[in-house]
């Protein structure tokens, strides 16, 4: 079965305007009322669709399982939250994307991955420093949160096995950068599987704060 | 009142002890068997009033339904919004119970109970203890008075008339010999009926025993009379057909006896049929 993959963005989402019970703009910044800002989808060509027809998908679901937080339905769900946007809506909407990720960030950190080959798994992203020399293919990693530095006594650290594909989405897919041969102070990235991010425990809040997933 | 009683379908001996406790059941492996469980029951016209969902809690108290947590997230909100509610409307569901250890016991919990009764459009409720298998029994769940809602309260009475078993006499409906009771005025929400309607009406209630409140403050609406062996016959209708007075020879029935109704909802229904003046009846006493 061929494999199909999408690549969704999480951005803030300040709902501004509801056109149809799905069909809505948003802002990224709560502080944004220029109209030329609103980034518009549908949310209804959301990831619940079937492969075949990912390449109508404008945003991830907002119910178990999925990134988004907005909606799902209008006007009766979330007018702030997160939006995990399809790559063609980030691209159609560069310009209001332009001040997106927050300085010191890295986009990966706020983007998923859903890759259908036989059943669809998820995949998200991650900022990871490498702490100690990499046993193997283990590595020791130290997981910097949005917003924040290598070298935080509070960063998370832990060890992967970078070679199984339960746990991280391997480096030959195009989206994980670090590999069992990367040095001691290497930054980059590391998509895990949901699974991993629940058993990881690092499901935790990234966007907006107090309101995103 | 109908319930249907969903356990999670977690390999565990805890909630085996459960599954053994309650005579009718179905597991729940996550939220897609939630939905097509309720589905097959609403298509074969199955009508439950409570959904009680069993399972282990987590972390804050959280209620695990085999690998669904249903946790404060939004997400979680949106699901029972878009995907469940359809199907509660369906079975005609109007309350939730969230039965795992101490589900309505933290801020966080409180939080989800709030959350998913705001996306389910129901009540829901969660419990305030641990919860174990001494909780049920072959009817299912069974400890209501450890239940709270969002806002940490008790649920409202399910029971409004509130007669308490122990306040129960034992003076059956059968040896009553019924009588006419207290003086009746025609600005009363009186019914006339046949001996059948009588008999029908008195199959919908629960005879056995008998509670005798003097000031009870309701009134009652209709007021059956009927006659048999030259005698008029009086039965009084409660709290929208929840309670029947009657009024017998014994010696402390100068307030009459009070009886509950089986299925106050069929009886209610019942009148509505035979008895099609008695919307104007209630108009006229109010």
């Amino acid at each position: 079965m061929a494999t199909t993959q999408l690549l969704l963005t999480g951005v803030p989402a300040f709902v501004a305007a509801v056109t149809s019970s799905t069909v809505i703009q948003f802002a990224i910044d709560e502080n944004d009322f220029n109209p030329a800002n609103l980034i518009a989808v549908d949310l209804a060509n959301n990831t619940s669709l079937p492969p075949a027809q990912w390449a109508n998908v404008e945003i991830d679901i907002s119910t178990v399982g999925g990134y988004s937080t907005i909606g799902p339905r209008f006007r009766s769900g979330a007018y702030i939250g997160a939006a995990y946007i399809a790559e063609k809506v980030r691209l159609k909407f560069a310009a209001a994307l332009a001040d997106w990720p927050p300085s010191g960030d890295d986009l990966y950190q706020y983007q998923a991955v859903l890759r259908a080959n036989g059943d669809v798994r998820r995949f998200h992203g991650f900022k990871v420093n490498v702490f100690a020399p990499t046993v193997g293919t283990v590595a020791h990693l130290e997981f910097i949160p949005t917003g924040g530095t290598a070298g935080t006594s509070t960063n998370p650290r832990r060890w992967i096995d970078l070679a199984d594909a339960s746990v991280v989405d391997p480096a030959v897919n195009g989206f994980t950068t670090i590999t069992p041969a990367s040095p001691v102070g290497t930054i980059g990235a590391v998509f895990l599987t949901s699974t991993a991010m629940t058993s990881q425990a690092m499901d935790r809040p990234k966007i907006p704060t107090a309101f995103g997933m | 009142m109908p319930r249907l009683s969903l356990i999670s379908d977690s390999a565990d001996r805890e909630l085996d002890a459960v599954r053994r406790t309650v005579d009718s059941f179905d597991r729940i492996a996550g939220v897609d068997a939630l939905i097509s469980t309720l589905r097959a029951h609403a298509l074969r016209r199955m009508h439950a009033v409570t959904l009680d969902l069993i399972g282990h809690s987590r972390g804050h108290g959280f209620l695990v339904l085999g690998n669904w947590e249903l946790d404060d997230s939004p997400q979680t909100a949106a699901t029972f919004s878009e995907l469940v509610r359809p199907w509660l409307d369906a079975v005609g569901v109007r309350e939730l119970r969230l039965l795992g250890c101490s589900t309505g016991a933290s801020e966080r919990a409180r939080e989800a109970l709030r959350k998913i009764a705001l996306g389910a459009r129901r009540e829901v409720f969660g419990t305030r203890r641990y919860v174990s298998k001494r909780d049920y029994d072959g009817g299912g769940f069974v400890s209501d008075d450890i239940l709270v809602n969002a806002n940490g309260m008790a649920p409202d009475r399910r029971d409004p008339v509130g007669f308490l078993l122990g306040a129960a006499t034992a003076v059956p409906l059968a040896a009553l010999d019924l009588g006419a009771g207290p003086r009746l005025t025609n600005d009363q929400p009186l019914v006339p009926v046949n001996e059948a309607i009588a008999t029908a009406i008195i199959d919908f209630v629960d005879g056995a025993r008998s509670w005798v409140l003097p000031g009870l403050l309701a009134e009652p609406n209709p007021i059956v009379l009927w006659s048999e062996h030259n005698s008029i016959h009086r039965l009084e209708l409660l709290l929208d057909c929840q309670v029947v007075r009657a009024y017998g020879a014994y010696p402390d029935d100068e307030h009459g006896r009070l009886f509950r109704v089986r299925d106050p909802l069929g009886l209610s229904r019942y009148l509505d049929e035979v008895l099609r003046p008695r919307s104007a009846l209630r108009a006229r006493s109010t």
